[in-house]
This record gives C-alpha cells, sequence and structure tokens, in this order.
C-alpha cells in the first residue's frame, strides 16, 4: 500500500506512519467485514433456505389444512341423534315401473329425488324437506341386498355442487341437491334406496376422549417434572457446593493427608462391604418386623426410636468434653473423635437399614389398607370416592417400598460410601500430623510410598472405567498426563527452573515445563496402553491377562499396565513433593466437579431419554431419569453460582471466631443460599415441565408421547388439543415461578 | 504480649501489602492503626488471626509463635481472638441470636452445631452479652432489620461469645455515622478498660484515634511510618502519614 505524503494543507498533523497505520486499520475491518458476510452467507446456503418452496400451491393447501386443524381442536363433542330419510330408486327406467314420488305434505319431513328412475351417470336432484335447520347431513346410496339376502354396504354419495358428500341443512330445514347415479354392478332393474343422514345435536356438551386423555398425560407430564427436580436437588445442592469457586479456594490439604485419605477411603469402602453389608441387611430385617414375630412391627418401630436415643445420650457423655473450653489447648481429643466416628458411622448404617426395611414394611401394610378401602364395584358416587381414595393411599404405598427398596439395593454404595468416609477420616485424623511433622528425608520417602500405592490405584480405576468403552479408555493417558506434567514441574523446580526468570515470565515458564510434560507424558501412555487401536478400530483397550513373575493375574494386562504407570508417576510426584506440603484440593476438586457438571448438561434430555428408553423402556419412567440426570448438572451449575455470589463477610467472620469448614458452611453459607436455591428450582420446574412436554417424542411418557402419535396419524384436530394443553400450562406456570422467583430474589 | 517481628506480605499478585514491620504489644493496650486506604491496616490484622497468611516474618502471641501453626491449631488460636469488620459480617438473614451465638461456634460440637443446638449456658451468654450491648430486646429479629449501628453491636456481642483475650477491629466505625461511630467506640473502650482486653483497631480518624487509644501505629506503603502516643501526632507528622495535600477532618 502506498503511502501518500501529507499534502501542506492537512490540517491533521498524523506523520505518514500513522497515516499509513490507519489505513491499514481500516482495510483490515473492511477486510473482515467481508469475510464475515461470506462466512454468514454460507450460512444461509448451508440451511437451505429457499423462497420456491413455501409458495408451491400443494404445500400452501396443505400447511393451511394442518394449521387450520391444529387451531380447531377436538376438545368438546356432543351427542348426534341421527334422523335417516329414505326413498326409493329404480336405476335403468326400462326395466321396470319407477318408484312413487314420496308424497310429503307441508310440514312433513322426508326427501324426494327427481326422477325416481334413471341410468348410472346420469344426474338426478334430491330435496329435503322438514329437517332440523342448519343440521349436519350427509346423503349416501343403499344398494337393495344382494340374492343371498346379504345386506350391502352403504356408499358415499357426491354432491356435484360441493364435490363433498356432507352437507348443511338450510334454516328452513330444506336443502336440494343433485348427485350422479353411481354405477353398481348388476344393480339395474333393481329398486335402490336414496338415504339422507341428517344428524342433530342433542345431549349434553362433554370432553372429548382424546381431551380427557390430554389432560391425564399433561397430569402425568407436570408430575414428571416435579419427580425428576425433587429428586435433583438434594444432589445437584450437594455437588454444588464443590462447584464453587469461592468456598473451593482455599481448600488445601497436606500431600500425606490427601495420599492417606484417598488410600483408605478405598481400604474402608472394602472392608465397609464386607463387615457392614451384613448389618444393613439385618437393619432392614428389623424394619420389615420378621426379626421377631409376632411383635415384629412393634420392635420396627421401636429398634430404631431406642437407637436414635441411645447413641444421642451416648454421644452426648462422651462428647461433653470433646472441645476443650481450656485456653491453652490447641489439639482436637483424637480418641473421642475416633470413638464418635466409629459410633455414628454404625448407627447411621444400621439406621439407613431399619429405615429402608420400615419403608418396605409400610409400604405393605399400606397396599394392603388400600385394597381393603377399594370397593368390589365402582358404582355411585360413595364407592367412586373410596376408589380414588384407594388409588391415592396405593401410591403412597408404592412411593414407600420404592424407598424402601432402594435402600436395599443401595446396600453395598452405601456401607462402602459411609466405611470409607469413617477409616479415612480416623486414620488421616490420628497420622496426619504426624506426617506433617514428620523430618524432611523421611516426608519424601514416606510421599513416594503413599504416592505409588495411590497413583497405582487411581490409574488401575480408570483404567477399569476404560476398558468399558473406546472413548473412556483416553482417561488413564489424561490421567498420567497430568500427573507427569506435575512431575516433570517439580524435578525442573528442583533443578533450579525458579531462577531462570521472576514474575510473569516465570508463570509462563512453568506453564509451559507443565504442559510439556503432559503432552509428553499422555503420548508415551497412550502409546504405552496402545489406546490408538481402541480409537480407531472402536473395540475396547486390549484384555488380554495380565502375568507378573509367571504369575496370571485376575485383571488385563492393559489394567496391569495403567498401574505401572500410576506407580511410577505417583511415587516420582509424591516423593519429590513430600507428605508436608500442600496441595491444593479444592481445586481440584472444583475442576473435577465443574467439568462433569458442564459435560452432562451439554447433553440434551432428549438425547438421555433415548439411552433411558433403551434401559427402562418406553414410558414417563425414562423420561424422568432423563430429566432428572440433566437437572442435576443444570442446578448443581445454577447452585453453584448462586454460592459464588453470597456476601464473603459471614464467611470471614465465622472462620475469625474459630468456627471449622462445616460449621462456617452451615451458619454462614446456608442462610444466604436458601432464597436463591428456592427461586432456580421453581425456575428449573418451569424448564422440565417444557421439557417433558417434548421428551415423549423420544418415548419418554408424558403428553409428548401422545402428540407424536397424533402427528403420526395425521389428527391434526386431535394434536391440537395437545398443543393447547401444553400452551396454558407452560404459560401458567411459566407465569407461577416468575412470580415466584421475583418475591425471593 | 502481642510480638510482631519483621512481617512481609506479597499477594498473590506481586503486591506487597506489609514490608517489614515489627512492634510489640502489652497486654491491656488500645491501639489504633491509621493510614490510608491500602497501607496495610487489615492485612496487619489479619495476619495476626491467620485469615491472611504472612510471606516472611514471625508474630508471637501469649508465648505462642502463630505464624507456624496447623489449621488445627488455628481454630484454637482464632477463639481468644474476637474481630469485628468495617461491614459487620453479619449474616443478615439470621436472627441476631443466631449470628451472636454463632461467635461461640468454636466451643460447641460441630455434631450440635449443625443440629442448630447451643448449651443453655451459651444461649444464655448470648442474651447477656447482647444486653451487654444494650439491644438484649432485639434478640429475635433479623439481622438485616437493625440500623448498622445495632448490627456492629451485634457483631461485638458475637466477638465477645469468644471470650477473647485480643480484639481485633477493621475500620468498625467506617460505615458509621459520627455519633454511633461514637457509640461503638465506648463499647470497645469498656472492654478494654474494664475487661483488660488487648484492642487492635484500625481507624480513618485520627480524632477517634486520639479519643480512645493509648498508641498510634501509622502505617502507610506496608511500612510503619509512625508508631506512639496520639498527642505526638502535630501536623508534620499527619503530613508523613497521610501525604502532603491532606487536611485534617474531625468527627466530633
Amino acid at each position: 500500500m502506498a503511502i501518500q505524503p501529507p499534502t501542506p494543507n492537512d490540517k491533521s498533523k498524523n506523520t505518514p506512519a500513522e497515516e499509513s497505520r490507519s489505513a491499514l486499520q481500516r482495510l483490515i475491518i473492511v477486510l473482515a467485514v467481508a469475510f464475515g458476510v461470506i462466512i454468514y452467507s454460507y450460512g444461509w446456503t448451508v440451511t437451505e433456505i429457499d423462497l420456491e418452496r413455501p409458495q408451491e400451491e400443494r404445500r400452501q393447501t396443505n400447511v393451511s389444512i394442518a394449521l387450520r386443524e391444529l387451531l380447531s381442536p377436538r376438545i368438546f363433542e356432543q351427542n348426534r341423534e341421527l334422523t335417516i330419510y329414505t326413498t326409493e330408486f329404480l336405476m335403468d327406467c326400462e326395466t321396470g315401473d319407477a318408484p312413487a314420488q314420496n308424497d310429503l305434505l307441508s310440514g312433513e319431513s322426508g326427501i324426494t329425488i327427481e326422477p325416481t328412475c334413471a341410468e348410472s351417470g346420469e344426474v338426478v336432484t334430491f330435496s329435503v324437506f322438514g329437517a332440523e335447520g342448519n343440521a349436519e347431513a350427509r346423503v349416501r346410496w343403499m344398494p337393495p341386498a344382494d340374492d343371498d339376502g346379504e345386506e350391502s354396504r352403504e356408499r358415499p354419495l357426491e354432491i356435484i355442487e360441493s364435490e363433498r358428500e356432507d352437507f348443511i341443512i338450510g334454516t328452513n330445514g330444506r336443502y336440494t341437491g343433485q348427485f350422479e347415479v353411481p354405477r353398481i354392478r348388476a344393480g339395474e332393474g333393481q329398486l335402490h334406496d336414496v338415504r339422507v343422514l341428517v344428524a342433530v345435536p342433542s345431549g349434553p356438551i362433554q370432553l372429548t376422549e382424546t381431551a380427557s386423555l390430554v389432560i391425564d398425560r399433561m397430569i402425568q407430564t407436570i408430575f414428571m417434572a416435579l419427580v425428576a427436580t425433587t429428586v435433583a436437588i438434594p444432589i445437584a445442592a450437594l455437588i454444588s457446593f464443590f462447584a464453587a469457586h469461592n468456598l473451593m479456594r482455599e481448600v488445601r490439604l497436606s500431600v500425606g493427608s490427601l495420599l492417606l485419605t484417598f488410600i483408605m477411603f478405598f481400604v474402608g469402602g472394602y472392608l465397609g462391604q464386607l463387615i457392614l453389608s451384613p448389618l444393613v441387611r439385618f437393619g432392614i430385617a428389623i424394619g420389615r418386623g420378621a426379626v421377631i414375630e409376632p411383635i415384629g412391627t412393634l420392635v420396627a418401630f421401636a429398634v430404631p426410636i431406642a437407637l436414635v436415643v441411645g447413641t444421642i445420650s451416648l454421644l452426648n457423655v462422651i462428647n461433653r468434653n470433646a472441645i476443650p473450653k481450656d485456653k491453652r489447648h490447641t489439639e482436637d481429643n483424637k480418641a473421642i473423635q475416633v470413638v464418635n466416628t466409629a459410633i455414628t458411622s454404625l448407627v447411621i448404617v444400621l439406621l439407613i437399614g431399619i429405615i429402608g426395611g420400615l419403608g418396605i414394611l409400610g409400604g405393605e401394610q399400606i397396599s394392603n389398607l388400600a385394597d381393603a378401602i377399594r370397593p368390589d364395584e365402582a358404582v355411585g358416587v360413595a364407592s367412586v370416592t373410596a376408589n380414588i381414595f384407594a388409588a391415592l393411599i396405593a401410591s403412597v404405598g408404592n412411593f414407600l417400598d420404592i424407598l424402601g427398596s432402594l435402600t436395599q439395593l443401595g446396600t453395598e454404595v452405601i456401607t462402602f460410601v459411609v466405611m470409607g468416609f469413617a477409616i479415612s477420616g480416623i486414620v488421616s485424623n490420628v497420622f496426619g500430623n504426624q506426617l506433617r511433622r514428620a523430618p524432611v528425608g523421611l516426608g519424601h520417602i514416606l510421599g513416594l510410598i503413599l504416592g505409588a500405592i495411590s497413583g497405582a490405584m487411581l490409574m488401575m480405576a480408570m483404567g477399569i472405567l476404560g476398558t468399558w468403552a473406546a472413548l473412556l479408555g483416553l482417561f488413564p493417558p489424561l490421567i498420567a498426563g497430568i500427573l507427569g506434567g506435575q512431575a516433570l514441574l517439580m524435578i525442573a523446580t528442583r533443578l533450579g527452573l525458579n531462577n531462570l526468570a521472576t514474575g510473569r515470565s516465570r508463570r509462563a515458564l512453568r506453564q509451559i515445563v507443565m504442559w510439556v510434560g503432559i503432552v509428553l507424558v499422555f503420548l508415551f501412555a497412550y502409546n504405552y496402553l496402545s489406546i490408538n487401536r481402541a480409537i480407531v478400530n472402536g473395540i475396547l483397550p486390549p484384555q488380554t491377562p495380565a502375568v507378573l513373575f509367571g504369575m496370571e493375574l485376575p485383571f488385563s494386562d492393559y489394567i496391569l499396565r495403567a498401574g505401572i504407570l500410576g506407580f511410577v508417576l505417583g511415587g516420582v510426584a509424591g516423593g519429590l513433593a513430600g507428605v508436608s506440603s500442600s496441595f491444593p484440593l479444592g481445586n481440584v476438586l472444583y475442576n473435577v466437579s465443574r467439568t462433569l457438571l458442564n459435560s452432562v448438561r451439554s447433553i440434551e434430555p432428549l438425547i438421555m431419554g433415548l439411552v433411558f428408553v433403551v434401559w427402562v423402556g418406553i414410558g414417563p419412567f425414562a423420561g424422568v431419569l432423563a430429566l432428572t440426570l440433566h437437572s442435576i448438572a443444570a442446578l448443581g451449575k445454577l447452585y453453584s453460582e448462586q454460592i459464588e455470589n453470597i456476601d464473603p463477610g459471614p464467611i470471614e467472620a465465622l472462620q475469625s471466631t474459630g468456627a471449622n469448614q462445616l460449621q462456617t458452611i452451615v451458619y454462614a453459607v446456608v442462610p444466604q443460599i436458601i432464597p436463591p436455591y428456592i427461586a432456580f428450582t421453581m425456575y428449573r420446574w418451569d424448564i422440565n415441565v417444557r421439557m417433558s412436554t417434548i421428551i415423549g417424542f423420544v418415548g419418554g411418557g408424558g403428553i409428548g408421547l401422545l402428540l407424536q402419535q397424533q402427528i403420526n396419524l395425521l389428527r391434526y384436530r386431535e394434536a391440537g388439543v395437545a398443543v393447547l394443553a401444553i400452551a396454558i400450562v407452560v404459560s401458567i406456570l411459566d407465569y407461577a415461578s416468575a412470580a415466584i422467583r421475583e418475591r425471593l430474589v | 504480649m502481642l510480638i510482631v517481628e519483621n512481617l512481609t506480605k506479597v499477594y498473590n499478585n506481586g503486591f506487597k501489602a506489609l514490608d517489614n514491620v515489627s512492634f510489640e504489644v502489652p497486654d491491656g493496650q488500645f491501639v489504633a492503626l491509621i493510614g490510608l486506604s491500602g497501607s496495610g491496616k487489615s492485612t496487619l490484622l489479619r495476619c495476626i488471626n491467620r485469615l491472611v497468611e504472612p510471606t516472611e516474618g514471625r508474630i508471637v502471641w501469649d508465648g505462642q509463635d502463630i505464624t507456624a501453626i496447623n489449621n488445627e491449631e488455628i481454630r484454637y488460636l482464632r477463639r481468644r481472638i474476637g474481630m469485628i469488620f468495617q461491614q459487620f459480617n453479619l449474616v443478615k438473614r439470621s436472627k441476631v441470636i443466631t449470628n451472636v451465638l454463632a461467635g461461640r461456634l468454636g466451643y460447641t460440637n460441630p455434631m450440635y452445631s449443625l443440629l442448630n443446638y447451643f448449651p443453655k449456658e451459651d444461649r444464655d451468654k448470648a442474651i447477656a452479652n447482647l444486653e451487654r450491648v444494650g439491644i438484649g430486646s432485639q434478640a429475635y429479629k433479623r439481622a438485616s432489620e437493625l440500623s448498622g449501628g445495632q448490627q456492629q453491636r451485634v457483631a461485638i456481642a458475637r466477638a465477645l461469645m469468644q471470650d477473647p483475650e485480643l480484639m481485633l477491629a477493621d475500620e468498625p466505625v467506617a460505615s458509621l455515622d459520627p455519633a454511633t461511630s461514637h457509640g461503638v467506640m465506648k463499647y470497645l473502650e469498656d472492654l478494654n478498660k474494664e475487661d483488660g482486653l488487648t484492642v487492635l483497631c484500625s481507624l480513618h480518624f485520627l480524632s477517634l484515634a486520639r479519643a480512645y487509644a493509648d498508641r498510634v501505629i501509622a502505617l502507610k506503603d506496608g511500612k510503619i511510618e509512625f508508631d506512639g502516643s496520639p498527642a505526638e501526632i502535630n501536623n508534620e507528622r499527619f503530613k508523613e502519614i497521610y501525604g502532603e495535600d491532606a487536611v485534617e477532618v474531625g468527627i466530633s
């Protein structure tokens, strides 16, 4: 581009360099706009926008019919009384005498035909007299019974004027129209009937069957949304704390405590399944009243109450001096904490079992009660009411039974989690401080050992996940890469990386070193674990049995390799860090939970619905599961953002009083987030109602299923009822949830 | 005795909030911290109860090196140090009594406090402390219904629940009007004179420091600019602390 020398009378004092730069800037802007227009235009092509198609006459007719029918929903109906007027007609006048014309007196109702005989294809005129004004009517041809005396089928006739079979009687009760005599095989010389059917609406106006069905399904839909939302609330609320940056930022743990907790969680979990599962089953047996017959039910209620009261008083005695009031005291009483954890976890597990059993017992009892109430036959107001009452009670029984059975199904998980937390809590509580105070050399050796064990466990767990599907096989190399990046960074720091630069450039340098480590180790692990084959061929990672020192191990070679990688990398990272260095556990938890929430949230419930339909079959249950999963992710994100928005002052104030983290959350965070949580839950319910109206399209039940069926059958007037119902319910809920949110936020 | 030795705090973004600060405070003294915004007053106070981690230096209080203790020990330390804030830092939606009881959480078994249970002696103590700061009748109102001065008094009552030996006050009256400010400062003076608490209080107005403090420590850009009795601050010293253009305005 040529640089224009400034003219003498140029008012601006721009130097040529500035001038050319602004010219260049302008050129760049023009090019960018042109590029933008080109890209945008491609969008119009790729979306096949076409002005011809909507103008085609056939399409216009179709859409106007479809729209008209959608906008004429078949909501109400009325019984019709059908009046049939008949007259005789001779086909082919030459074969006999034409029948006499109906002789109608004035005021008498009936039809006449003119002429009363004709050949096929000739046009005749019929007239209706004295019928109900404005009534709908249609004209039919009834051939005579055949030789065997079998009644023949009525045929529609087309009125020449309107090309339709049906017509409307005039307000004076008369109608005159023409039709062509139909061709009927072997009909010549026989007397046929011409009939006019007049339908007069009578009786009460009722909802159509479609409308009743729509109401039924709409209720189902609203409850699908309600159940999905309520089930999602506690899970999302729990996750939201881990996905809130302001709470997690400061959570740090020493590497020693972390590794110890990690290892002991799985050890404890394993032990928990072994030891506590019978306890849960015993609890369920007590709860179901199956332990001591016949007073089992009494025992079922008495035992948990006694257990709770007993435990609370026991803990009360133990904990009277748990928190030393003495100012000089600087350490928690470990023994009391251990006893507390042990007693609490045992009692919790037993109580969960008993409550689950009580649920099953209650479910059975209530179902029996419902059966007793339910009348044998539903006639009359009293018995219909009793029936509804019984159905409602039965659903309570069913609900309790499902909750109870859920406990039974979840025994393994519950015991794993409870015992895992208990054991890891106890061990890190007792040994955490010792680890922290370990001398430097020992600290690194302990770090090496604990790191190697944890690394191997983590990578093997990831490996087990990876053997499930090709894409999940990427997890082990990813985790290995992250561990490797950290390890390389620590090695580089030991070698004096921080002396090379300061401030911002040091941080950049550290980032680069870490990423080099991540990529290198990822590639190595990817290769070492032969992930390529899994990704390309869509098969699972190699699963030949592992052989170590000539012994065949109970897992695959792939998992062994993952374990070795984890052992080495975890050992290096742990050894370099040492047990007393601090680990940003909060940041890791934050990132993991955010990633999890975002990735689950990015999958639409319709797609989830497809998978759940495969699992639990077509119906509302599949829809509820899909909506629940999506709601957990969406609510988790919304909730965590609310936590991030709270006033940090009270948290700081409570920390300064010496409250622990849990107390700070309960007293400073929870009161602040309750109103926004309620508001966002309402908002989510609103969204869920909208989603559940369409989740039926993939088989998720609710009104969507009905709507899809009607559309597929081209019954647009029936579909219109469903569309109308959706519009009404969604707008009411929209308004209601907005009003409630406005009050709360 | 509170001993601060060569205390330095550099934040992650490279800002040096405290630069080699050293001083000693004997028990029972009322110390006012003055200085411009950003001079390091809040950071210094928060280093003492470890809400902020010092980068270098030591703080020794009552013979204990509080820069070297672990999280568990920090909690036991914080029980003995009350703190009040410019924005009061009450949970606005909670009741006044709940806010006050929250000051006792360090002494309460976590399992009980999760169920919102406090021993009767603590509840009585909360009422007594509220009465001491003159708002016993407001105990069951929401904190947000109280005026600014009353909220700060709730915050003092909350700190009193800890039975503190040291009171940190971070601009306790900066969001209050002059009359209310004196009310709040009077309660701090009471705690100092009657209960013998050591008070470290950062203040914006020199006139308040003159009225209530035994000693003034002035910070400028993270360094101690002045350390002495309030009477020693003349116009020249004032300009050194606050800059050449500053003019002293009073709060009466």
